[in-house]
C-alpha cells in the first residue's frame, strides 16, 4: 500500500468520553425486539480512507505497514458523525479511522437501505463450553457482518459499516494477571504467609486427606488442572443443578486457598448455590458433605446471629455440625466479615478470622474480618485462629481463579484498587478475600496436621492450631453491629485474631511430636521358638558333578604385584584415641532408679520419652517462627 | 426440568429421653450421645414424611432432611410459605401472632401425636451469606 496520507493533528475525535468497562449486570440479557434483534446494535463505520482502498475490501490484510492508508480526513469524519446522528444513531466514539455507533435494526435498515438477518454461529462460551451465539449479518455482502453503503445516502461519506460480532471469552490461563497493587498470589504467597512451605518440604502436603468444601460449586480452571490438583466431581446439594458450573466463582476461587496450604489433599466440592448464585439449603448441603466422611469440612459462609436463642434453622444446622464433629470431622467456618458469624460461634467449630500481611511481612488484624465474644455461647471467642484476609473497603487482596465471566469476575473488575481488582471481567481471575479465604487456608493446615498425626481429634487439632499460631498484636477487627470499633489486637490471644495467624510449619511439628511413638515395653517378653527351624523343602545337592564350561587353567607364571607389598610399620596408632560413649548411649550399669531405655541401634538412635516430648513441645512453642523474619 | 418450587426443611428430633436439642439441652459435640434419638423414633418420623410424599434427604439421624413442593408443605403442615431473601422460604406469621416469631420454624401441631412427640423442631433453611465481601454478603 503505497499511498501516503496527511496525518491529522488531532489523533482522536471523541464524541463522548471513552467507555469505561462496566460489569455485566448479573442475569441480564440485552432487550430484544419481536424478531429477536437487540434494541441496540453496535457497529463500526469507516469513513472513506485517504488511501482510496476500503478497509472492508475482501482479501485485505491490515497490519502496521499499511494501516496509515486507512486514515480518513478529519473533516470527513466530522461530517460523517453529524450525518449519522441525524439518521438516529448514537455515536459512541470516533477516531480518524472509524466511528463507533449504535442504533436499532430499523435505524440501520433505513439509513443504509439494507436488510439485517440473524445468523447462529458457533462460539466458545463461559467455562470453555462450545455453544452458538446469535449474530447479525447482511447476507448479500461479501464479508460477514458488513453493511455496504453504496446504495444509501452515506455513499459519499462511508466506505462501509461493520456490525460488531460477539467475541469469544478468553479462556483463562494458569497464570494470574499482573496487577500493580500489593496482593497475594496462590499458591506461593498464601503458602508463605501461612508458613506452609516448610511443612511441605518436610513431606507433609495433605496427601491422603479429603476436604469437603460446601460452596457455590467448582468449575474447571487451568490453575487446578495444570498443577494436577485432586478435585473430585461436585456433589449437588438440594436445589442445585449443573455440577460443572460455578456461576458465582466463590467456591472455585476460595478452594485455591486450600491447595495453597495443602496441595496434595483431595477436594470434595459440595454445591449449595442455585442457578442465580444464591446460597440455598446450606444445612442439607452440609449434611451431604458430612455424609462423604471427609477429614475436614470447610465452609466460607455464615449467618449473622448476634444474640440467642438460636432459631429453629440454626438449631438444625448446629445439630448437623455437632454430629459431624462428634464423628471426628474437623469443621472450619469463617468468622464473617462484619457479622456475628454463625456457626463459627459454636465451640466445637474452628472459627477462622483474618490477618493482613503487608509487603514487608508485617502482620496486623484485618479490619474486614469479624472478631467478637459470642452472646450465644458464654465465654466463646470468635475467631480461634486467623488466616490471610485483605483490608477494607473490599479486601481485594488474593488473586484467585474462577470461571471467566463469573459474578465475582465481573463484580470486582473495572475499578482501580482498592475498589476494583484491575483485571478484566472475563479473564477467569479476580482478587478477593474475606474470611471466605482464610477459612479454607486453615482447613488446609488442618489437613497437614491430620496427615502428620492421624489420631488427633478435632479438639486436639484446634488446640494445635491455637498453640502454634503467631501472635498478632496490632490492628483491629471489623466493626460490628453493637461493636462499632471492632476488637483491638494485643499481646496474647484476643478477640481480633484469636490466637493469631496460623503457622502451618509449627502446627505440623507439634502434631508430629504429639504423635511421637513412645517405645512400648511388651507385656509378654519375646521368646524364641523352642524347636529348631526346619526348612520346608530340604536342600538336595545336585546329583551330577558340575562341569565348568571353560576348564580352569592355572597361570603359568607366578603373579607379580605391580607395586610391591610393604608391611606396615607397627604399631598402628589411631589419630584420636577411642573412648567408649558416655551415657545416655547405653544402659545404666550399676545403681540407679532403674534400667535405662536399653541399647541403641546405630541407625535409629534413642526413642523419646514422654518427658522429652513435653520438653520439646515447650521449646517449639517458646520459639518464634516466621517465614518472613 | 421441573419448575415447581421445591422446599427443603429439617426435622430436629427429640432425644431418646424426650429432651429437645437446642431448647432443653445445648447442642454440642459433647452432648450428641445424650441427644441421640431412639432408632424407633428416627424410623417412625422418616416413614411418616416419606408416606406423606416428601423426599428424605440423606441418612436420617438427629435431624431428618425432607423436601417437597411448596404446596405439599403448606397442605401437610397447614402453613403458608412466603419466599424470603435469597430464595429461602419463610413461614408467614399469621398463625402465631402474639408470640416471638421465628420465620424458619414450621409448626408441628397438625402432625400425628406420636410423630409430634418425637420431634423437637421442624425448620426451614435460612439463607446464608458468603464470607467474601459485604457487597455480596449483606
Amino acid at each position: 500500500m503505497a499511498t501516503r496520507k496527511k496525518r491529522s493533528s488531532k489523533k482522536a475525535v471523541a464524541a463522548r468520553p471513552p467507555a469505561v468497562k462496566k460489569g455485566r449486570p448479573k442475569g441480564k440479557e440485552p432487550r430484544k425486539d419481536s424478531a429477536g434483534f437487540p434494541d441496540r446494535i453496535f457497529a463500526i463505520a469507516s469513513p472513506h480512507s485517504l488511501g482510496r482502498v476500503s478497509m472492508f475490501a475482501p482479501g485485505l490484510t491490515i497490519d502496521a505497514s499499511n494501516v496509515g492508508a486507512f486514515e480518513s480526513d478529519e473533516e470527513l469524519v466530522w461530517r460523517s458523525i453529524t450525518r449519522l446522528q441525524e439518521a438516529g444513531f448514537e455515536v459512541l466514539q470516533a477516531s480518524t479511522r472509524s466511528i463507533n455507533i449504535a442504533g436499532s435494526r430499523a435505524t440501520f435498515e433505513r439509513a443504509f437501505s439494507t436488510r439485517l438477518a440473524l445468523v447462529e454461529r458457533e462460539t466458545i462460551k463461559s467455562g470453555g463450553k462450545v455453544g452458538t451465539t446469535t449474530c447479525i449479518d447482511v447476507p448479500e455482502t461479501p464479508l460477514f457482518g458488513l453493511v455496504e453503503t453504496v446504495s444509501s445516502g452515506f455513499a459519499d461519506l462511508l466506505e462501509g459499516v461493520a456490525i460488531e460480532q460477539p467475541y469469544a471469552l478468553q479462556a483463562p490461563t494458569a497464570f494470574p494477571p499482573p496487577v500493580r497493587y500489593w496482593h497475594l498470589d496462590v499458591p506461593a504467597d498464601v503458602s508463605l504467609g501461612c508458613n506452609a512451605d516448610r511443612a511441605h518440604r518436610s513431606g507433609v502436603t495433605g496427601l491422603g486427606i479429603r476436604i469437603a468444601m460446601v460452596d457455590t460449586g467448582q468449575a474447571a480452571h487451568p490453575f487446578f488442572t495444570e498443577r494436577g490438583y485432586r478435585v473430585q466431581p461436585t456433589t449437588l446439594g438440594p436445589g442445585t443443578v449443573d455440577p460443572h458450573i460455578d456461576s458465582v466463582g466463590h467456591g472455585t476461587g476460595e478452594s485455591a486457598n486450600i491447595f495453597a496450604t495443602a496441595p496434595d489433599i483431595t477436594l470434595l466440592p459440595v454445591k449449595c448455590a442455585n442457578a442465580s448464585g444464591s446460597l440455598v439449603n446450606t444445612t442439607a448441603a452440609f449434611a451431604a458433605a458430612a455424609a462423604l466422611n471427609p477429614t475436614v469440612i470447610s465452609c466460607s459462609w455464615s449467618r449473622n446471629i448476634q444474640n440467642g436463642p438460636l432459631d429453629a434453622s440454626a438449631n438444625a444446622l448446629a445439630a448437623e455440625v455437632a454430629s459431624a464433629v462428634n464423628a471426628g470431622i474437623i469443621v472450619c467456618f469463617s468468622a464473617s466479615n462484619g457479622g456475628w458469624g454463625f456457626p463459627a460461634q459454636m465451640p466445637e467449630v474452628v472459627a477462622v478470622g483474618g490477618v493482613f500481611m503487608d509487603r514487608d511481612g508485617s502482620m496486623r488484624a484485618s479490619d474486614y474480618a469479624s472478631g467478637f465474644m459470642s452472646n450465644v455461647y458464654a465465654g466463646r471467642r470468635v475467631p480461634d485462629v486467623s488466616g490471610l484476609v485483605g483490608m477494607r473497603p473490599k479486601a481485594i487482596y488474593i488473586m484467585l481463579p474462577l470461571s471467566e465471566g463469573a459474578a465475582i469476575d465481573v463484580g470486582n473488575a473495572g475499578g482501580a484498587h482498592p475498589n476494583g481488582d484491575e483485571t478484566p471481567n472475563n479473564d477467569g481471575w479476580a482478587a478477593f478475600s474475606g474470611t471466605s479465604a482464610s477459612c479454607p487456608q486453615v482447613a488446609g493446615v488442618c489437613a497437614l496436621i491430620k496427615q502428620a498425626c492421624p489420631r488427633l481429634t478435632p479438639a486436639e487439632v484446634k488446640d494445635i492450631l491455637m498453640r502454634t499460631a503467631r501472635d498478632v498484636t496490632v490492628g483491629s477487627s471489623s466493626p460490628l453491629t453493637g461493636l462499632p470499633g471492632g476488637s483491638p489486637a494485643g499481646v496474647g490471644p484476643d478477640n481480633a485474631t484469636g490466637a493469631g495467624m496460623v503457622d502451618a510449619h509449627r502446627a505440623v511439628l507439634l502434631a508430629k511430636l504429639r504423635c511421637t511413638v513412645i517405645p512400648l515395653t511388651p507385656l509378654v517378653p519375646f521368646l524364641p521358638p523352642a524347636l529348631p527351624l526346619t526348612p520346608l523343602v530340604p536342600f538336595l545337592p545336585p546329583r551330577l558333578p558340575l562341569t565348568p564350561l571353560v576348564p580352569f587353567l592355572p597361570p603359568r607364571l607366578p603373579l607379580t604385584p605391580l607395586v610391591p607389598f610393604l608391611p606396615p610399620r607397627l604399631p598402628l596408632t589411631p589419630l584420636v584415641p577411642f573412648l567408649p560413649p558416655r551415657l545416655p548411649f547405653g544402659p545404666g550399669p550399676g545403681p540407679g532408679p532403674g534400667p535405662g531405655p536399653g541399647p541403641v541401634s546405630e541407625d535409629k538412635g534413642m526413642a523419646m520419652t514422654p518427658d522429652d516430648v513435653t520438653a520439646l513441645e515447650q521449646m517449639l512453642l517458646d520459639s518464634g517462627s516466621s517465614p518472613l523474619g | 426440568m421441573s419448575t415447581v418450587p421445591m422446599v427443603v426443611a429439617r426435622a430436629l428430633l427429640r432425644s431418646a429421653e424426650g429432651e429437645r436439642p437446642g431448647v432443653d439441652v445445648p447442642i454440642s459435640a459433647g452432648n450428641m450421645a445424650r441427644l441421640a434419638p431412639s432408632p424407633e423414633a428416627v424410623a417412625a418420623v422418616a416413614a411418616h414424611f416419606h408416606g406423606a410424599g416428601f423426599a428424605i434427604l440423606g441418612t436420617p439421624g438427629i435431624t431428618i432432611g425432607i423436601s417437597g413442593p411448596k404446596e405439599l408443605f403448606e397442605r401437610h403442615f397447614g402453613v403458608v410459605l412466603a419466599p424470603g431473601a435469597d430464595h429461602a422460604y419463610t413461614v408467614r406469621a399469621g398463625r402465631r401472632s402474639g408470640r416471638p416469631i421465628d420465620p424458619t420454624l414450621i409448626p408441628d401441631d397438625r402432625l400425628p401425636p406420636p410423630i409430634r412427640q418425637a420431634i423437637s423442631q421442624i425448620a426451614l433453611d435460612a439463607s446464608a451469606s458468603f464470607d467474601q465481601q459485604p457487597g455480596i454478603d449483606r
